[in-house]
Parts: structure tokens; sequence; C-alpha cells
């Protein structure tokens, strides 16, 4: 990994003011963050003060957190992935226009995956939040009471109406080839604190999505840097993870063997002139030691108290977002959320219904996600994002039902969160029956641009060299949309 | 966003391949404006200015693009100014945009790709402040396509012919066995240094046959090398492994990794897993490809094949599956550019390092390599397609399995046909999905061979702009790249061409065939390339630490008629690959990244080799060779790693997190990483306890009691060693201080038992006792209602329970596990108001009742300060409704605990608390049996770094 391009300026804040001391007592006593990189800094391993990997250090050490380009507000991200593509019109951008077209063509309809018809008013209202006074329909009535501060992206577009390359595209920056998802760019570019728990967690109940593990995978990055794909319809710890428990030894007893695997390891280190690797791997045992204990508990929202479990609610949506936010307070870099298997926010028929149902799994849990960030110091230095592959289509689809929408990659709704972007702020505009972005358009590789900014990359210099050339998430675009940080 | 802005990343783009600049003469007269500067001026123009507008600034604003409408490759451009106005300002040169934008002082940031350093802006300010003088007769620009081409073919290390090296002169020159041993010596003694001291036997024998076969050397192996003393032990090891049947399936898997091998075509509608995605016959190229590794069929023969095997002339008809290597790749939902691009991609970084892919959209930027070739080639495979009929290569040897699928492949393909004569579509899909299951699976169907044929009339390609089939650019001829080949490069004209690109690419004169390959040997022999970039040679890629070795090797390789072994054998054979994997101290402060392999490059099991070890440790490995995928990785699957169904779409985690090859594209190296996930497969995945206990079964372990015994028999086994005495008594410290229990959780909830019965006073004894039958998920009760038909109202929860009817008393029942004295705490609580309340009796096996307690509406404490019990004595915690159990709920959760004063129950537990304890039925109870101190002991064996390194 020579050949990467990971320009490194200043260290994090995380690992200038804990000392090797004061880390190990912090994992002793369950806080585990522990930063592999302090330890090894201290030890003069890491090289320079600008933080550059050397190819073993990369390869021994792939996950130890290292700085980013400038330092970045964000240190972790919650991707909350409607896929499908959720109908803007019906959510965060309301067109009242629709309802005065409803039935009758439009004056200009564009093309999209499948045929349309007249204008469809969306059968939801709209009413004005807090001080902002954004309007926010009424599926979201939890969302909405935190709409100050959401930054909220009404003119986002993507390139086709179809879902495999539009989720590449918002995974992984290209709709076709074979490119490392976003989680894993990140989780490249800066590592992640916790060593004991994965750094790009994926959590989608009962199945994958489409594009399945596509849409997380590190491609040529190194495999390491691929998201661990959770079914959060499991429940027990050891479904959830492979290999995070033993059946057959509890904690003592494995301690004990792993005692006597590490005094042959020692005497077998000595044996032989000193090589990282063997250090490398003999602490690697100790932290996959660890990471059962942490991520059992990580994982296991029984610990939390009552009163948190019923702000979020009830059903798989709020189990997995509080599990987020677990993963989150733990370190954990990039989780990425799926609302369901399949594509759950597709709809083409019945959209009153399916969008009102959808709505109503996850709203109660967002908006307690928000509110808990907030109460818990997270709030600066989380960037939460919200939306899919793209929009929907502000006519009707014509098929028998005639009562939902199509694919929309002209214009579309993406919202973000947290300390780094703007609250209570619209961006952009759609036209007035919102088809088509037109005010201030942002691509899916602005917003990529934006995000990785948001943690501290220039996202034309988180480089790697392959296949003769360098390669980032923007592909050759790009532009980070400034107006959205706050 | 400013406008300004997104022209500065248009401009990125192109600073991104800064293009290598030339100054051109242009004819008398076409100097543009001004009178020609002095001589001074003009040398400083040449020299400090000049290189940077060409370099810096000439990408985007030159003779190609000219973003905002500006031109910096000639003083009329400079002038004239571009979108925003003028740049140069004549009359105040210090507030020139020009100077502003180059000094980052204003909004515009030029270059956008980083600030110039201060000397350069102020050489700017100075030439500005002179009138900025631009001296006639030259104007700057990048080379042109021809003149890199020429250029690379000249001066690009990798595109100069191969030439064997003269043997340099050596100091050590006893060390030096060969002319490798001599190659890597000069360069070792140039910097002061010596090689690394020879591996010790066992290390040498260990490595050589993981090297060749991926197998650890067995017992036998390792007794029969030590003993043997002649001077050609070694070489006689080398012999045995490269004419091992496995030698073919270790270096099978490293070209599966070149050629993206997979048993899938990658994503489809659907799910995965679904049939509709499986090649059935992938196999049969795998196969391929093992089978002439062990024949060491000569590799340009092997490139061959795999490019053309359908126009050549073949011994043997299985060797048609060689165009596996084109076809088993991504299949894009049936796009076909990409397809092509795919297979593009897989020939030329995988045979050749070049980076064709590239030059898709537009003439590479860096390597020599003109839209025009990616374009020669997409017209080659544009030309070719894959028949529906599957031609077969072999038959099933067993007639009677034949005849089986025969009788049901038959009427479902009939089926297929008629189906798609109706049209339709969906229906024929499905059952082309029956027929790839059973094509798949069934033993009897037999090898097909996933061939392509050329098209009748092949495509004359022409350049797609931009990659974009709807911009067709110039047309262009059907060949290969004119770097490699330049003027001999001639249009292909048979067919496809396929034929012509594989002579082109499997012949002595072209520089990279040899190269590559020899490169990507080395690097599996080393851990490590001779080449940085294994698919990259081009301009960009490193260029080679060690050329003469490598065109050494090359050369050698073509020699010897492309023999593949003999160039394992020429390898193996040198003190080079004979050294230790601890080098001398200066060696590695001078080298610390092995450039000069003076030593050998220590490595941890690829996830193949580690799998297939722990198979053949366990005695279970199947040794065949060649046949259907397996499709899962641990279950019931003993076969070798190799032959695990690959889905491109869905690699395990756990072949990821080793680091295994996304197969989504040509891989040219493995990544390393040493991460815990590594180390949670083996602490805790089954098929790892699976081996241990197998190997402890066998009689090779298992037929000795003796603890020193069979502590030696293992070390054999799993290092090929015996133990040293300090190993030997921690082992047996180890072994015979372990305790075997069940998990604490698991040992723990056992301890209790939630039943009802009866406690006969006069007796002091439970006279009858049951466990409860109906677990609720928070509580044991009769059945799912209550009160229950049969046992009424009897219940316990965690917290406490309910009593039945007389003679259903609720019974929380402990066993002892151990003699020990414990102390019990606890208070029984019954918070009815009305009802005669409960009693409760705490009733031991041997000792009677030990206690007893009524609690009506309150609190009762029933704390035992102190009592001794036996292993195996019974206390029984009974609540009783007394007459009646109306409004009979009760709260009582004992917590029983070991005194300080006395020895701890195995494994040392030392708490049982009724409440934390309570759980539901254990899974499968009677089968869970605690691991013994052997298989804790043997387990850990396979965890240490002697066993997952290779020295």
């Amino acid at each position: 990994m020579s050949n990467n391009k990971r320009e490194y300026h200043s260290p994090e804040l995380e690992h200038l003011f804990l000392n090797r001391r004061e880390l190990l007592k912090r994992t002793g006593t369950g806080l585990g963050m522990l930063s592999l990189s302090a330890m090894l800094g201290e030890q003069g391993l890491l090289g320079t003060p600008a933080g550059a990997q050397t190819a073993t250090q990369a390869s021994l050490h792939p996950l130890a957190p290292h700085a980013t380009h400038f330092p970045g507000k964000v240190k972790r991200v919650i991707h909350l992935f409607m896929n499908g593509g959720p109908s803007q019109v019906d959510t965060f951008d309301p067109k009242p226009m629709l309802t005065q077209y409803h039935g009758k063509p439009l004056p200009a309809s564009l093309a999209t995956e499948r045929k349309t018809g007249a204008a469809y008013r969306s059968p939801f209202q709209f009413k004005k939040y807090g001080q902002s006074g954004i309007e926010v329909s009424d599926i979201f009535p939890n969302v909405a009471q935190h709409v100050d501060d959401l930054c909220i992206i009404r003119s986002m577009h993507a390139d086709v109406p179809n879902h495999e390359p539009s989720l590449m595209l918002l995974n992984c920056g290209d709709s076709q080839k074979e490119r490392p998802s976003m989680g894993s760019w990140v989780l490249y570019g800066m590592g992640t604190v916790n060593q004991n728990l994965p750094g790009f967690i994926v959590m989608c109940p009962g199945g994958y999505p489409i594009k399945e593990g596509n849409n997380w995978r590190s491609a040529f990055l190194p495999g390491i840097y691929q998201g661990t794909y959770i079914n959060t319809a499991n429940s027990r710890i050891e479904q959830l993870i492979e290999n995070i428990k033993n059946s057959d030894l509890d904690t003592k007893q494995q301690r004990k063997q792993l005692d006597l695997v590490q005094e042959f390891n020692k005497k077998h280190q000595a044996d032989h002139v000193q090589d990282m690797q063997l250090e490398a791997r003999i602490q690697s045992m100790e932290l996959a030691f660890r990471m059962q204990m942490e991520a059992t508990d990580a994982f296991d929202i029984s610990k939390e108290p009552a009163s948190v479990r019923e702000r979020y609610g009830s059903g798989t949506q709020a189990r997995q977002i509080l599990i987020a936010r677990r993963l989150a307070e733990r370190g954990v870099r990039y989780i990425q959320l799926w609302h369901g298997a399949g594509q759950p926010w597709d709809n083409h028929e019945d959209i009153e219904t399916n969008h009102r149902m959808l709505a109503k799994q996850c709203d109660q849990a967002i908006g307690a996600l928000l509110t808990d960030l907030k109460e818990r110091g997270m709030w600066k230095d989380t960037l939460v994002i919200w939306g899919g592959e793209f929009g929907r289509t502000p006519v009707v689809e014509l098929q028998a039902k005639a009562n939902g929408r199509d694919h929309n990659h002209w214009g579309f709704t993406t919202w973000m969160a947290g300390g780094a972007v703007k609250g209570g702020y619209v961006h952009g505009a759609t036209d007035d029956f919102g088809f088509k972005a037109v005010d201030k358009p942002v691509h899916v590789h602005d917003l990529q641009a934006t995000i990785l900014h948001t943690l501290g990359f220039n996202h034309e210099k988180l480089t790697y060299r392959y296949s003769g050339r360098d390669y980032r998430l923007t592909d050759l675009e790009g532009n980070v949309v400034k107006e959205l940080l706050s | 966003m400013t406008n300004q802005f997104s022209q500065f990343s248009r401009c990125l783009r192109i600073v991104l391949f800064p293009v290598a600049v030339l100054l051109v003469g242009l004819p008398a007269g076409a100097q543009q404006g001004g009178a020609a500067p002095s001589a001074e001026a003009a040398t400083f123009f040449e020299k400090s200015i000049r290189p940077v507008l060409a370099e810096k600034c000439a990408p985007c604003h030159g003779d190609k693009v000219q973003s905002a409408n500006l031109r910096l490759d000639s003083k009329a451009g400079l002038t004239k100014g571009g979108d925003g106005g003028a740049i140069i300002d004549a009359a105040s040169p210090d507030k020139s945009r020009l100077l502003a934008a180059i000094q980052y002082s204003g909004a515009l940031k030029m270059p956008p790709s980083g600030k110039l350093p201060d000397k350069t802006i102020a050489d700017f300010a100075a030439w500005l402040k002179q009138g900025a003088p631009w001296p006639a007769g030259s104007v700057a620009r990048g080379k042109t396509m021809e003149e890199r081409l020429a250029d690379a073919r000249l001066h690009l290390w990798s595109l100069k012919p191969v030439r064997k090296p003269a043997m340099p002169a050596v100091k050590l020159a006893g060390w030096a066995r060969t002319p490798i041993d001599k190659l890597i010596l000069s360069k070792l003694e140039a910097k002061g240094l010596t090689p690394a001291k020879p591996a010790d036997k066992l290390a040498l024998l260990r490595r050589a046959t993981y090297d060749l076969t991926g197998l650890p050397p067995t017992p036998a192996e390792v007794d029969a090398f030590m003993a043997d003393r002649a001077p050609d032990a070694y070489d006689k090891v080398v012999d045995r492994l490269l004419a091992s049947p496995h030698y073919g399936e270790r270096w099978g898997r490293h070209w599966l990794d070149v050629a993206r091998y997979s048993d899938t075509l990658g994503y489809l509608v659907g799910n995965v897993g679904d049939p509709g995605r499986i090649y059935p016959y992938a196999y049969t190229y795998r196969d391929y490809v093992v089978r002439s590794l062990n024949e060491d069929k000569p590799y340009d023969l092997f490139v061959k094949e795999q490019l053309a095997a359908d126009q050549m002339e073949l011994k043997d008809k299985r060797d048609l599956a060689a165009l596996g290597f084109i076809t088993v790749g991504n299949h894009y939902l049936g796009n076909g550019q990409e397809i092509i691009d795919d297979r593009i991609d897989v020939v030329c970084r995988g045979l050749q390092a070049m980076t064709v892919g590239c030059a898709r959209c537009h003439d590479h930027k860096f390597d020599p390599i003109p839209a025009a070739d990616y374009y020669g080639l997409y017209g080659v495979f544009n030309s070719i397609n894959e028949p529906g009929d599957l031609p077969l290569i072999g038959e099933p040897e067993d007639k009677k399995a034949f005849n089986a699928f025969m009788a049901k492949y038959t009427p479902l393909e009939q089926k297929r046909l008629q189906l798609i004569k109706d049209k339709k579509n969906d229906d024929a899909n499905k059952v082309r999905d029956q027929i790839k299951m059973l094509e798949l699976n069934d033993p009897g169907a037999p090898p097909r061979a996933m061939v392509v044929q050329d098209n009748e009339r092949p495509d004359e390609p022409h350049i797609l702009l931009r990659g974009n089939p709807a911009t067709p650019g110039a047309s262009v001829s059907r060949h290969f790249l004119q770097a490699v080949l330049g003027d001999s490069s001639k249009p292909f004209s048979k067919g496809s061409g396929r034929l012509e690109l594989a002579e082109a690419i499997a012949s002595p004169t072209n520089p990279l065939t040899a190269r590559v390959f020899v490169n990507r040997v080395w690097m599996y022999h080393f851990g490590k390339p001779l080449v940085a970039t294994p698919s990259d040679f081009g301009v960009r890629g490193e260029p080679p630490a060690q050329p003469q070795l490598l065109d050494y090797l090359a050369a050698s390789l073509m020699e010897n008629g492309w023999s593949i072994k003999k160039l394992h054998r020429q390898i193996m054979l040198s003190s080079v690959y004979r050294q230790s994997s601890d080098a001398p101290e200066l060696t590695i402060k001078k080298d610390p990244e092995n450039k000069l392999f003076g030593r050998m490059n220590r490595r941890r099991l690829e996830f193949e080799p580690l799998r297939d070890t722990l198979l053949s440790l366990s005695g279970s490995l199947d040794a065949s060779v060649g046949g259907r995928p397996v499709p899962a990785l641990f279950t019931s699957n003993t076969r070798r790693t190799l032959y695990t169904f690959v889905d491109r779409q869905d690699i395990p985690g756990v072949l990821r997190t080793f680091d295994f090859a996304d197969p989504g594209a040509h891989s040219p190296q493995r990544s390393v990483t040493t991460v815990p996930q590594q180390a949670l497969f083996l602490m805790n995945n089954p098929f790892v306890l699976q081996q241990v206990k197998a190997l402890l079964a066998r009689p090779v372990v298992a037929g000795t009691a003796d603890p020193k015994l069979k502590l030696k028999a293992l070390f054999r086994e799993v290092y090929g060693r015996a133990p040293s005495t300090v190993e030997l008594a921690s082992s047996i410290r180890f072994v015979t201080g372990w305790h075997s229990q069940l998990p604490e959780e698991a040992a723990a909830g056992r301890a209790w038992i939630n039943g009802y019965g009866t406690y006969t006073p006069e007796q002091h004894r439970v006279t009858k006792f049951a466990p409860l039958p109906f677990f609720t998920g928070n509580a044991w009760q009769g059945g799912d209602k209550l009160p229950d038909a049969k046992l009424g109202w009897v219940t316990l929860r965690a917290d406490g329970g309910h009593p039945g009817d007389p003679g259903f008393s609720a019974i929380r029942r402990w066993v002892s596990p151990a003699a020990m004295t414990i102390s019990i705490q606890g208070t029984l609580n019954h918070p009815g108001k009305v009802g005669d309340g409960v009693e409760a009796f705490l009733v031991s096996s041997i000792q009677g009742c030990l206690g007893d307690w009524v609690a009506q509406g309150s609190v009762v404490d029933t704390g035992l300060k102190q009592i001794a019990v036996e292993k195996g004595e019974i206390l029984d915690f009974v609540v009783t409704c007394r007459k009646n159990n109306n409004t009979d709920s009760f709260g009582w959760a004992p917590v029983l605990e070991v005194l300080p004063t006395s020895r701890a129950a195995p494994g040392g537990v030392l708490r049982w608390d009724a409440a934390a304890d309570f759980s539901g039925p254990a899974p499968d109870a009677t089968a869970h049996k605690p691991l013994t101190a052997w298989e804790v002991y043997t387990q850990a064996l396979l965890l240490t770094n002697e066993f997952l390194f290779i020295d």
C-alpha cells in the first residue's frame, strides 16, 4: 500500500491526549476505545508526524486510526438508507402545484424507467415546523420536530432512473464498474478508533438490498475495509457477527487458552529476529479476545434503560437504529442502515399506504436518534444522512392501480444532520412540480465530496493506485457544496 | 456554486495527468506580438516560466482544452485573457489577476492541484514586471501519441527486448549456486550487505511444501528429509513436490486470481444464490488450469489456448475449456460494453501488465496506448459469441449416472425450447435455471467447455468517443498494442483475430509476456514481486529494483521452452530462496522492506492453505483432484478450498477477512493484512474445533495415553518437530491444570432446575419432583395456559413464581457441583393482601429441612450464613400454598455464594443467582459436552504464530 495517497497533515485529537497507560486502563475498564495508533505512535512505529503509514504498518494495522487531510468536524457517519427511493414530493419537498395539476398532464414531463401519466398530488399533508418553518410531510412527524437541525438538499440528482446503477453511484461513485464503497474509502482513509468492533458496519434486516454486498464492497481496496454485514432480523449476537462467540469456552477459559498461546508466541518471537508481523499477530489476538465482549455488549440493546428503548419505539427499525447509536458511541466509523431487504421504498403502487407504513416504521426512532446524539454530546461530530438512491416521479405511474410513482433520478431529496452541516436549511430546489433539480443542483458526486469533506478529506486526494491510475470515490467529478457546511 | 469553482474541478481532471512537455519549433513569423525580448529575458522565460506554463497551466488552458476560454500557451492567449477578462495588468503588473491566482490570495486559486513554490511565484512576479516578454519561435504542448509510442519503445524498461544479462562478479562466490544468486548477491554486496544464513531444514521443507502444494509436509516427509544427508536431498524434495498433483491445485489458485475466476456470473435481479447466476461449467476451466500446470504445459501454449483454443489443433479436447479465461468474468447484467471491457482488462493486465482499460475513453494519459488500440482489441472481443450449446469435452465415467442425467435433462431442454418458441421467456428462464442446477449438481452431467466462437462477420470497430457507443469516431482495425509490436503491428485478418492476438502475446519477441509471468511466479515464491505493480508495467508502474534478474528469469523461461516447472526449480534451488527469514540486523536496518531479497519473507498462511492444513491435520482432507464445485466452505465439505463454490456476488466474510482475491475483476496481487477477525475464525469457528477433535482421535495421537507421548505426537503433527523441555513442561502444566466444564453461563444455568412436586414434612424430604414442562419465554409452567389442566397454577419466574394446589408446590432445585461451604441469601416476599400466604422450605437431599418460613402480605429473610454441602447434594427451594392458592404470587430468588474459606466449584464458579441464571431450555443440553483439556490445548497450538506463519 505504499502506492496510496493518503496525505495527512494533522493528527487527530484523540491520538494526542492519551498515553499508553491511560489507554490500557480505559480498555481494561471496558471503555474499549483502544487507539492502536497511540500505542504504536508511542513505540515510535508510526513514522513521521505527518502520519503517513508505511506499507508495512498499513498491512499490519490497516484499521489503526490515522489523520485525515485536514481536521474534519465529523468523526462518524450514520447513513440511513431508504432503499427503493422515497418520494420527495411526499416527504420533504412539498409541491402545491401538483394539487392544482392533479390528474392533468404536466406542461413538460421527463423520461423515467416506466410509462407515466398525469400529475399526482401528494396524499399527505405538509406542515411548517420549528423556527425555520420548513415544511415536512405528516408521515414524518417525529423527524419534523428536528427540522431546525436538518440540512435538507432538495436538489439532488443522479444519472439514470434504475435501481442498480443508482445504488452503485451513490454507494461506490460509479454506476457500472467495480469500485470501493464510500464506507470502505472512509475506513481506508482514516481507520477506526475502536479496534474491538468492525469499523464499517452495514445493517439490513431480513436479507440483502438490491445489488447485495456490492453496496459495501471494498473492491480493489484490501478486504478488511469492506463493510461487515449484519442481518438485524436476528437478535442473538452469534448470529449477528461471524465467529464472535465461542460456544464451548467462557471468557475465563478462553483467556487461559490464550495465555498459553501467547506464551508460545513469545517464545517463538524470542527465537527469531524482530519481525513486526509477529508482534502484530500477537496484538491482533488480544484485540480479537476483547472484540468478543465489546461486540456482544454493543449489539445488546437490553442494556439500554427502558426509557431509552421506549423513546426509540418498537420494531426492527427502532432496534437497528438504537444499535446504530450504540455502535456510534463505541467509535464505529461508518454505520449504514438499510430499511430492509430488496427495495422497500420502491412504491410503484399504493404509495399512500406504503409510504405511510414505511415512514411510521422509522420516524420515531430517527427522531429519537437525533435527540439522543444531542443529549450525549455526539451531535457535533456525527453526520447523519437520510435518503434513497433516487426519488420518485411527481406524475403517476401508468399501471393497473395508477396510485404510485416511478423512479426519478432528475430530482430528489436527501437530508443530513449533525454539527458539520447547517441546520434548518433548505438547499436548492426542484421545479414547480418536484420533477427536476433546477436550483443549485447537487449531483451524487457532489454529495460524496461534501461528506468526505466533513470527515476531513479532500475528495480529490483520497486516492488509491490501481490498474495504472489513482482512483477515488468521486472519480473525476464532484465539488464540495460549501453552502451545506455549518 | 460559482462558475469558477466548477472550472477548478475540470482543471484538476487534466492536471491529474500531467503531460510530458515538449518545446516545438514554429515557423518564423509565428511569433505573436511584441518586440523580441533580450537574450537574458528569453533565457529566463525558457528556464523559469515556460516550463511552468506548459506543465501547470497548458493542460487546462492549452491547445486541447481552454477552461474559461483561456489559453496560456502563447503570448496572444496571455494578452487576451479569458471569460473573467484580462489576466495581466500592464500598468500595475503586481495587480495582475494571474499573479493573484497563483499567489492563492483571492477566491480564484490556480493551479488547483496545489500552490506553486514561492520561488516560482516570485519568478512570475518578476516576469510580469518585465512586461511578460514571450520569445518567438515556440509554443509549449504535450507530446503526441506517436511521439510517446516511439519514446516508450525506446525508453520504457518493460518494452525493451528481453536480454539475458551478463553475470556480475561477486565476492561471496561460494554462496552463489545459481545465476539468480549472483544477481541478487551483487546488489547486496553493493550495499555492503551479506545474505541471511540458510534456513534450517525444517523451515525449508515447510516453505517448499507450502509453496508448491499449499499443504504442510507430513511427519513422514519431515523424517525422510531430516534423515537424508545426500547433497541433493533438497533437490529431490523440490522434484517430488513439482510432481505432486497438488502442485497444480496450489498454482492453479494463483492463476485463478489472475483470471478473476468465479462459479457465478455476478449480479442478476433476484436473490443471492439464484440458479440463474450460476456458471455450471466454470469448473472445467479451473480443472483445465490445474491439469495444464500439473502437465507442465509450456506457458506460451497455456496462454494461447486460453485465448484461442477453439482455433488450434488440440491434443486433448478438454483443453477447449481453456477459453473459460475469457468467459468466467462478470456478466454485468448482459451489458456488452462492460463484458468486452472486462475481457480486454483480464488479457491486458493479466498477461501483459498494461492498463489498456484507461484508453477506453481517450488515449491513455501516461502509457503509450492510444484509444485506437483499445478499440483494436474491442473489435476482437466484439466479434465473438458464447454458443448456447456448450461443447462436450468428456463423458462421465459412470454411464448409468449419465443416462439418469439425460433422462432428466432432455425433457427439460425440450420444454425450454418450446417455451422460447411460444415467446414465454420468463418461463423459459425458469426452466433454464432448473437445467443449470441439474448440470451443476448431477454427477451424471458430462463436462462442457465455456467456449467462445467467432461471429460469422467480424466487427469493424470504431473508436467510441468517451467510450460512448452513441458517438463513434474514427474507424480502426482489429489489432494488438502498437507499443508492444511497434512497426510489426498489423491488422488482424483471420476472423475475430483472437488467434493472432494469442500469437502476438505468446511470442518470444513480446517483451512483456515472459517478464509479467516470471514476476508473478517470483511473487508467489517470495511473497513479494520484483516489479511492485505486477499488473502495471507502464510508465506509472514501479520499475524493477532488480531488472537484470527479471530479464534473466524471463530469458531462461523462454530458453527452457516456457517450462513453468523448470522456472520453479531454478528459483527454488537458488541460495536466495533457501535463505532464512531471519536476517542479520544490518540487512533489516538498511533494507527494511527487503527490496534486495537478502532474506526470505515470512508469510502468513493464506486462507486456502490454512483451511486445507486443518483438514489435513484432522485426517479428513479429501485429496481428490478436480471436479464440480462444493457448495459450502465449512459444514461437510472436506475437499480442498480451491474446490469451494465461488460466488462472485457473495464471497464469505471469512474469505475477505483473509484477503481472498475479489473476483470482481482481475486481481494483480492479494493484499496482506493481520486483523483480529482472522484470529476470531481460529478461536471460535466450530470448523476448527471439529478438526481438533478429529486430530485427537487419530491413532497417532489417540494411540497413547501418556501425556508426554501425546504432546510429542501433537507437536509432530502440527509443527513437524519435537517440543522443547520448556514447552513440554508448560504443556503438561496446562493439560493437567485444566478443569473441563461447560461455559459458565451454560453451567450456571444448568445448576438450577425449575420444577414442581411435594414436600413431605414428616419425612423432611421432597418426595416428588418433576421439571416444569413448558417455557413461555419468561416463565416455566404446566402448559401454555394458566391454570394448566394437570398442574394448575404452579409457575416459576426469574424472581419468584406461584405455587399450585397442595402436591404441586413450586420447587427450584439446585444441585451442588462440588463439596464446599456456601451461604444462602434471599427474601421470601408475599405481596398479596388476601389469602393465607405461602410457606417456604429449604430442603437438602442429605441434611433434610434446613429452613421453614411463612410470608403473608410480608417479606421474610430466608438467609443462611453457612452451610456445607456435598458434591451432588440437592437443595430444593420449595414454596407451598398452605391451605389454598388464592393470590399466592411470591418473590423468592435465592443467591448462593461460596464462602471465601471454601474451595470454589470447578471452573472457578463462586456464585449462583436464581434470578440471573434463570433461563429457558438449554439448547441440546445433552449433546453439549464441555471441551477436554486436550481439545483446548490442541486448538491453542493452531492459534500460534509458529503454525500460522511460513518462515
